[in-house]
């Protein structure tokens, strides 16, 4: 379908941005890579009478450290956070959840900030993000301020983002030793997630001291699975299987055309198994 | 040979790598209008009222067209049966079907209107599935008997319920001996779920009706047929109805017959100005799909290892409209039987209307739906016997001039030699460790459709030849290999040999583009034509110039006899024709060739999260003679590809009341290059045994037969036992559950 009729503004300054977001109120939608935007709008899912597109904002994208912290701006592509050796350095989880998103195309057009605000539950980038504790940072017409990533997401396609605010950058806590795995299952190569884990394991003297483990697709927002985080501090790495287990805790998955949910609690408990042992053997 | 044979690369590539080809979605006419659809919301239902005041007014607006403009026509359409209405006339049938049509300036004026349109339904309840539609007390989709369409065959017969349509075979060879407990039976339930063809480009047409003649130009795999039924809808000779075919972005089926035409011709009869309808993705999901099926199969062997009988009762779902659904019926009841020498067969396949949206042709139908059910009860005998399955089929395959079902061509292949060449290939052995499996399969499916095929070879001023043939380039190579055939009988380079593009006003007839038939019966019209022009250049030489008929021949562009010779083009114009009529000639029977569906797999299965990977492909391309080997290796890898998607994941699901969920591409999942196999091979087998050229015979479609089967016989060999299509890892995993 032809997307109803709109605006188009593509500003060259953040404060020019979220001006232009505060004039129009919950009328405009920020376009990023368009990836999830433009499908929503040729099915008229949406029909925002103003688009702002952030192209115009170099200053949002690009990575960086911070001394124990990676910065990310909103606007850096999968590909770059993929293949950014800070990334891979400072945050694997991240940039090998990036890459297993969608294609080539999609990862070199698609954005951190588009795949974070638009809190697709299947998405990959948000779980990424809550087994970080990452935070991110939303510029509005007062100021900014920073969100916790595990706060941020409210419900589906729900994040605390206000109308009139922008996410502009996605600060991640170096984790210097842990190890960690990003693991999904999807049902063809370019799909998205029935299913993933994101796992991340602190070790010391082959003895887990803590874990975090965040899912994707297991409700309407990733979740964290802190019933595993739990079982798994100050434990031996075999002790991960029975932690496993309990990654259904506190998950609603849905039965949709993809699988069912059934098949997706059980899915939850195998690759949580497998992401932390992974995590836990690199 | 010089041409024929060889993997020379597409006459079309440039055109389509640098974007010069024109597709149906890039034409225009000038002062056309376009064409949206306001499509039925609910599957079943009394439309009370149709109020289109308010889409009138929409500025831009040309005309609304609704089934009450189109009284003066007898409105229904159908090749098969002809049961379906332009646009929705009281009834609406499926989710999706056409009730109104706008035409307007712009895209987006058209667009606006069809959301300004108002009806009122009064929804009937449903029929979403072939069991519920075929239960006694299930109301009727159709009312009355079923009309038969133009082209119908005759001896076809219809029945008057929502299985308005049955194919079947019930046949003893030898009375089935021997004692009860020296047999071994399987029996099972199976389903097969409805896919979409998904081909890249969804149907285009422009259309234009000034009164007494229709010009459409079509992304149509039949124009000829086309051509007919619009020229019986609207009432005008055939003479009247032009169909000409731009390139055509993939069909697969979904472009065969008739489409969007009716809808298109009806609304620029009413505009009275050229109109352009362009289905999208969702549209196209609900013009035509591959059918649901549910079927029960029972096959019997005796302790020894002999096959002995095989029964099979079959509901294929064709949605609210016939469109080609009876002879997918009688594909798959053929392909129920298999290929093996049963004492006793009996099939009966039924085609059902249900209230979902119609199902035709796609790739492979019939062997696609049975043959993976009657491959994996050979397997659960094999397993019961103790026999290794490739034996258990060696001892019981038929030989070639063996018949298959009575009153059908005997089989014209050497099977065991295509099975045999795919298990070398695939590496047949012992067992596989932990959870890998293999799998092969044999199966034949009725290739050709028809022997209507002609074709005009024209010699220019230019000394270039120009291929006039109604077969559509559908990314299958039909251009190349039918020029790659002209040349090869004129003796010139492929770059002095064109394939003109389809008019039916200047084409020559040709039935169809499908059933495999376009090398083969195509392809033997443009060989008789190509040599009926070399008669004549011959001819011309003889008489103009004295040569002697005995030493005079054609050899690079040029007539050559003993030391002296022409240029072709100083003969002049010239043409040579062709008709593949006699292909059928002789008292042989149908099909013109039995397609052979030999394939092999081998496959990984995560137990954990029920994932398959498909670590070998393995498929045989029984050609007679391959024309142009690389193109026969893409088709058959393009072919298992489309298999990967129908084996383990696509699946068009509807909801409980009928309609369709997974509609968009997002949500629709079709294979990419990074669901490719492993490994892929493709064994060409040469024996030079096919009807059409040089001894070739179709191919492109068998591996939808045989690859479907050898991954649900190698899942199972890894200890899966899958009876439901497809293969998701969701179902994978729950049938090992319901297992352990």
């Amino acid at each position: 379908m032809i997307p109803a009729a709109f605006d188009y503004l593509r500003p060259t300054t953040v404060e020019d941005a979220v001006a232009a977001l505060a004039e129009a109120g919950e009328e405009a939608k920020v376009l990023a890579g368009g990836h999830s935007l433009l499908p929503v709008l040729r099915l008229r899912l949406a029909a925002p009478t103003l688009l702002v597109d952030l192209g115009g904002l170099p200053q949002l994208r690009g990575v960086r450290t911070d001394g124990d912290t990676l910065v990310l701006g909103a606007m850096t592509t999968h590909a770059e956070v993929a293949g950014a050796p800070v990334v891979v350095d400072a945050a694997p989880l991240l940039a090998q959840a990036a890459a297993t998103i969608g294609d080539r195309q999609v990862r070199h057009r698609g954005t951190l900030g588009g795949s974070l605000a638009h809190a697709d539950p299947a998405g990959d980038l948000p779980t990424a993000a809550v087994a970080l504790d990452a935070e991110l940072v939303l510029a509005g017409p007062a100021g900014r301020r920073t969100v916790p990533a595990r706060e941020f997401f409210v419900d589906y396609f729900t994040t605390t983002l206000r109308p009139d605010e922008l996410l502009v950058e996605v600060r991640v806590p170096a984790l210097p030793g842990w190890g960690s795995h990003y693991l999904k299952v999807n049902r063809t190569a370019q799909a998205w997630a029935t299913v993933a884990v994101a796992a991340v394991v602190e070790r010391e003297n082959g003895t887990i001291t803590q874990a975090r483990v965040a899912l994707t697709n297991m409700g309407p927002t990733p979740v964290r699975a802190v019933a595993v985080e739990r079982a798994l501090a100050g434990v031996p790495v075999d002790a991960i299987e029975a932690a496993a287990a309990h990654a259904v805790e506190g998950t609603s998955p849905a039965s949709d055309t993809t699988a069912s949910a059934d098949y997706r609690r059980h899915l939850a408990q195998v690759l949580a198994r497998r992401a932390l042992t992974a995590a836990a053997g690199s | 040979m010089r041409s024929a044979g060889r993997s020379l690369p597409r006459p079309d590539l440039r055109a389509k790598l640098s974007g010069e080809a024109v597709f149906g979605a890039d034409l225009a006419e000038p002062g056309m209008l376009h064409v949206r659809l306001l499509r039925s919301v609910v599957a079943h239902a009394r439309i009370v009222s149709l109020d289109l005041d308010a889409a009138r007014q929409v500025p831009g607006v040309v005309c609304v067209v609704t089934a009450a403009d189109l009284a003066d026509l007898d409105p229904m359409w159908g090749h098969y049966v002809r049961d379906r209405p332009i646009l929705a006339d009281g009834v609406v049938r499926f989710a999706g079907e056409i009730v109104a049509a706008v035409a307007a300036e712009t895209p987006a004026a058209a667009a606006a209107a069809v959301a300004e349109i108002d009806v009122e339904y009064d929804e009937l309840p449903p029929l979403l599935d072939v069991t519920a539609a075929v239960a006694p007390s299930a109301p009727r989709v159709h009312s009355g008997p079923p009309r038969p369409g133009f082209a119908c065959p005759p001896s076809a017969v219809f029945g008057d319920g929502n299985d308005f349509y049955r194919w079947r075979v019930a046949h003893t060879r030898v009375e089935p001996s021997g004692a009860e407990d020296k047999l071994v039976t399987v029996a099972h339930e199976y389903a097969f779920p409805a896919v979409y063809q998904y081909a890249m480009e969804p149907h285009a047409v422009i259309a234009e009706h000034d009164g007494d003649r229709i010009r459409v130009s079509s992304t149509c795999q039949h124009p000829f047929l086309v051509r007919e039924e619009l020229a019986l809808l609207f009432g005008l000779p055939v003479d009247r109805v032009r169909v000409s075919v731009p390139f055509i972005g993939g069909g697969f089926g979904s472009k065969s017959y008739t489409k969007m035409e009716p809808v298109a011709v009806a609304v620029a009869r009413q505009a009275g100005r050229p109109v352009k309808l362009v289905n999208r993705v969702e549209d196209a999901m609900v013009t035509t799909r591959r059918h649901g099926m549910r079927a029960r199969m029972r096959t019997v062997a005796d302790r020894d290892g002999r096959l002995v009988s095989r029964d099979a009762e079959i509901w294929l779902d064709t949605g609210a409209y016939a469109d080609n659904g009876p002879t997918v019926t009688m594909v798959a009841g053929m392909a129920a039987v298999g290929p093996y020498r049963w004492d006793r067969v009996g099939v009966d396949a039924a085609c059902v209307y249900t209230n979902l949206p119609p199902a035709g042709s796609y790739r492979g139908f019939g062997a696609a739906h049975l043959q993976w059910i009657g491959e994996s009860q050979v397997d659960e005998l094999a397993e019961i016997l103790g026999m290794d399955r490739l034996q258990l089929r060696r001892q019981n395959l038929l030989a070639r001039g063996e018949t298959m079902i009575p009153g059908t061509r005997p089989i014209d292949a050497d099977l065991a030699g295509d099975l045999a060449a795919v298990a070398d290939r695939l590496g047949w052995g012992p067992p596989l460790p932990g959870r890998q499996g293999r799998g092969i399969s044999v199966g034949v499916s009725p290739a050709g459709a028809s022997h209507h095929s002609q074709a005009r070879v024209e010699l220019r001023g230019d000394g270039r030849v120009a291929v006039r043939v109604g077969t559509q380039e559908i990314g299958q190579g039909a251009r190349t290999v039918h020029a790659q055939i002209a040349a090869e009988v004129l003796d010139l380079p492929l770059d002095r040999v064109e394939v003109v593009p389809t008019d039916t006003g200047d084409t020559p007839y040709d039935r169809s583009t499908g059933a495999s038939r376009s090398t083969t019966v195509a392809g033997l019209a443009v060989q008789r034509a190509s040599e009926d022009l070399r008669a004549a250049l011959l001819r011309t030489a003889v008489e103009r110039w004295g040569v002697d008929p005995a030493v005079a021949t054609l050899a690079g562009g040029r007539i050559v006899a003993g030391d002296r010779s022409w240029a072709i083009e100083e003969v002049g114009a010239c043409q040579g024709h062709g008709d593949a009529g006699e292909l059928a000639a002789g008292g042989a029977t149908m099909p013109l060739f039995w397609e052979v569906c030999v394939a092999g797999a081998q496959v990984t299965v995560d137990p954990d999260t029920g994932q398959i990977e498909v670590r070998r492909a393995v498929t045989a391309a029984d050609v007679g003679r391959a024309l142009n080997p690389s193109l026969v290796e893409r088709q058959d890898e393009g072919c298992a590809l489309q298999v990967v998607g129908n084996a383990l994941f696509e699946e068009m699901r509807f909801s409980e009341e009928g309609v369709l969920l997974n509609d968009t591409l997002l949500d629709y999942r079709i294979p990419t290059v990074a669901d490719v196999p492993h490994e892929m091979a493709c064994v060409i087998i040469e024996n030079g045994d096919g009807p059409g050229p040089f001894g070739a015979k179709g191919c492109g479609e068998s591996v939808f037969g045989g690859l479907v089967a050898a991954l649900v016989c190698a899942v199972a060999d890894a200890g899966v036992t899958v009876r439901e299509l497809p293969m998701s890892p969701d179902r994978v995993w729950h049938a090992i559950r319901s297992e352990s």
